[in-house]
């Protein structure tokens, strides 16, 4: 008998485009950063364009990575291990990307607020962001309300992310969207917000646009945000 | 002397000294999930971590003393501390203090395996007697908690069950906590501080509840504490500072890090041991070197992560396991203990909140933890409390303490005299003396948990548990509102802080219950 997922020995650049896709779909399934890395070079070697290699190769394999997450197939490390892969493609697309003025999925500032300094659950939002096709700029943690918009300004983002974990610092998200409204430029973004004490009323009430309670959510929300925005 | 029933009847009405099976304190220590030579090896690598890869941003003072004795910093910039000296640190630490209750019947006794219940948890949402949906918590909200578990025989001291969220100010939340504890409970309790400048304020406060400086540092009936350390090993500022503020106290430190397995902590379940008793250590090392003869509970609250979401699991039988194991760790090292034990992920008081409740607490308490907290009232990975689920915890607490208890073996309770007796005799031991004598005493009873026949529980309606415990609440609730803090102290404490709980709530006829 045999088996037919016997391991054998691939050769990316032997394999024909659709072939390449459904296997660089697979290697990010299996976070495998170096094949990836490999495979983006290869089709990019074959005259595709930044924009097609990340629209086919990588975010469509990623659409599948979230899809079995959100069902409880794949776990959290395998989905950061994924991440880490597309992570390694969208280092080469990158340059080129921005070289012919195509935009990432979107732009996120994200940070923990100020006060707090636990960043675990943020950093998992950020890389599932960055796993879903989108640029991510990581303030860090202790972040007030100037910083963050400071950022947003700077990084013309489309999408503020604000984490919490202690009840004492959580209240900090309304006073930066507060000062948002205050400058008149709270329209121009999307809010999201999250963290372990943080629910749907809580979110509703500071004025953000969405509350995520795990990183999947925010990678959906974000993401429909955007196109109801389009 | 022939006694009728009536007296009997009329004492036991009369004595409000509850004959019980158990108590606080009983001996805990039975189970064991490490081996003697699993502690050795954990404890050896705990040496290891804390000697060689040290604890992260230590606030100026601590790293000032432990530097002048004789720990160092490594080339990462981390503090690090000498085995030799962590070995003499552990030895020279009390091993044994007392947390006062305001009244003495209250007082507990931590250290040597002694098993003590907490209400505990700083949920913040409530799940109201009879809903299904969670709200936020308010200063009521924790004043309740505080009246109940004064009236729960089998949870001995309070700590803040859930946050007064509708309280932005921090310094305002802190003292109006103290102040609703001290209202509703004379239990001993644990304070939590935002900032270690609200720490004195809150001791102003608490003096004059006292009756005086000097009256409230005789028996301190409250302690205060935090978590000062972020996993994986760095130590967080603002609870560092409130732990060495909090030796004010003159009262046991409480020192808690929650590290998660696959997240904060190795996904290992014995590197999360390690890790998280490390931490705890490195927080008792904090208190230590500014004083030496504070004593510090260690609270190595190894927390696990269910690795399909990456949120917390406080309900698994991992969580179980390692908590016990981390009893375990504190108890080889002979210093106060406490854990997380009962925090359910059920976000209703059901048959899965149950289990998972029995499974960590019956642990917990079995490995002889001196502080069993988060046991009363929690739900929903601790983001919740039910004042049902406290109802039920307590008769749950009752069953677990009864399992510590465990059974004496002697000539007399061996039975051979009464069962040669009853066996000659009438056939069965109902009426025989040994059941006279041993039937309060020896056993257990629920308050709310059902043995009614099926007929008779048919009978009543076929109520569940829940709304028993709902009963019981609102009973408890709508009359237990004790005057333990004197009136006329009371308006000068109101006078002078920013007091937010309405006198109106604290007598009986409010609207709320």
């Amino acid at each position: 008998m045999t088996d037919q997922y016997e391991d054998k020995e691939i050769i990316l650049s032997d394999l024909p485009d659709d072939e390449l896709i459904d296997q660089m779909h697979d290697d990010l399934y299996d976070g495998m950063a170096k094949e990836i890395a490999e495979g983006t070079q290869i089709l990019l070697d074959r005259g595709w364009s930044a924009q097609q290699v990340l629209t086919e190769a990588l975010v469509g394999g990623m659409a599948v990575v979230g899809i079995d997450f959100r069902d409880g197939v794949l776990f959290v490390p395998e989905v950061l291990m994924a991440a880490n892969a597309m992570k390694a493609g969208m280092a080469i697309l990158k340059p080129m990307l921005s070289e012919a003025g195509s935009k990432p999925v979107g732009k996120m500032v994200i940070g923990t607020v100020k006060g707090d300094i636990h960043d675990i659950g943020k950093n998992l939002v950020g890389m599932m962001m960055e796993g879903a096709g989108f640029e991510v700029i990581d303030l860090g943690i202790n972040i007030d309300a100037d910083t963050y918009i400071e950022a947003i300004e700077e990084h013309q983002a489309n999408i503020l992310g604000m984490s919490a974990l202690l009840t004492t610092t959580m209240p900090y998200m309304k006073v930066v969207i507060d000062r948002m409204v205050e400058k008149g430029i709270r329209d121009k973004y999307k809010v999201l917000v999250g963290g372990a004490p943080l629910n749907e009323e809580f979110g509703q009430a500071v004025g953000a646009d969405a509350y995520c309670r795990d990183a999947a959510t925010a990678v959906d929300a974000a993401k429909e945000l955007l196109a109801a925005a389009s | 002397m022939v006694k009728s029933m009536r007296r009997g009847r009329r004492t036991r009405q009369e004595n409000p000294q509850k004959v019980s099976a158990i108590g606080p304190g009983m001996l805990g220590g039975r189970y064991r999930p490490l081996t003697r030579s699993d502690e050795k090896q954990i404890h050896q690598t705990i040496l290891d971590v804390l000697e060689n890869i040290g604890m992260g941003d230590p606030i100026p003072i601590v790293k000032e003393h432990a530097l002048e004795r004789g720990c160092f910093i490594n080339d990462h910039g981390r503090l690090c501390f000498p085995r030799a000296f962590i070995e003499d640190a552990i030895s020279s630490a009390p091993k044994n203090a007392r947390l006062f209750g305001r009244d003495p019947k209250h007082d507990i006794d931590v250290g040597d395996n002694h098993v003590h219940n907490y209400g505990g948890g700083e949920a913040v949402n409530m799940l109201d007697v009879g809903a299904s949906r969670y709200r936020p918590s308010t200063l009521d909200d924790l004043y309740d908690t505080a009246r109940l578990v004064d009236r729960m025989d089998n949870i001995h001291a309070l700590a803040r069950l859930v946050v007064p969220t509708e309280i932005q100010d921090q310094l305002s939340c802190d003292i109006n906590s103290a102040y609703v504890s001290a209202a509703g409970t004379l239990k001993h309790t644990q304070l939590t501080f935002a900032d270690a400048s609200h720490v004195q304020p809150t001791l102003e406060m608490l003096y004059m509840i006292a009756g005086g400086k000097e009256k409230f540092h005789e028996r301190p009936f409250c302690n205060g504490g935090g978590c000062p350390v972020i996993s994986p090993l760095r130590y967080g500022k603002d609870n560092s500072e409130v732990c060495v503020e909090s030796i004010k106290f003159g009262a046991p430190i409480w020192v808690t890090v929650a590290p998660q397995a696959g997240a904060t902590a190795p996904a290992a379940l014995a590197g999360a041991v390690v890790q998280s008793v490390a931490e705890a250590l490195a927080g008792m090392l904090m208190v230590h070197v500014v004083d030496p003869r504070t004593p510090v509970v260690l609270g190595p609250w190894p927390f696990v992560s269910d690795l399909r979401t990456g949120s917390f699991t406080g309900g698994s039988g991992e969580e179980a396991v390692v908590s016990a194991a981390a009893v375990q760790m504190i108890n080889f090292y002979g210093l106060p203990s406490s854990v997380g034990a009962g925090m359910t992920d059920s976000k209703l008081p059901d048959y899965q909140a149950g289990y998972e409740k029995a499974l960590a607490i019956a642990l917990a308490a079995q490995a002889g933890c001196n502080d069993v907290s988060e046991c009363s009232g929690m739900l929903g990975s601790l983001m919740a409390l039910s004042l049902e689920s406290m109802v039920i915890d307590n008769d749950l607490l009752g069953a677990v303490l009864r399992t510590v208890r465990g059974i004496e073996v002697n000539e007399e309770t061996l039975s051979y005299d009464v069962i040669q007796q009853v066996v000659h005799g009438e056939g069965h031991y109902l009426r025989a003396q040994q059941t006279l004598d041993l039937m309060r005493t020896e056993y257990e009873y629920p308050a709310i948990a059902d043995r009614m026949t099926p007929g008779e529980f048919e009978a009543a309606g076929s109520p569940d548990i829940r709304q028993q415990a709902g009963e019981r609440v609102k009973s408890i609730l709508s009359s237990h509102y004790p005057e333990y803090i004197e009136p006329a102290i009371d308006a000068k404490i109101r006078e002078r802080f920013p007091i937010l709980l309405k006198p109106e709530n604290m007598r009986s006829g409010n609207s709320r219950w």
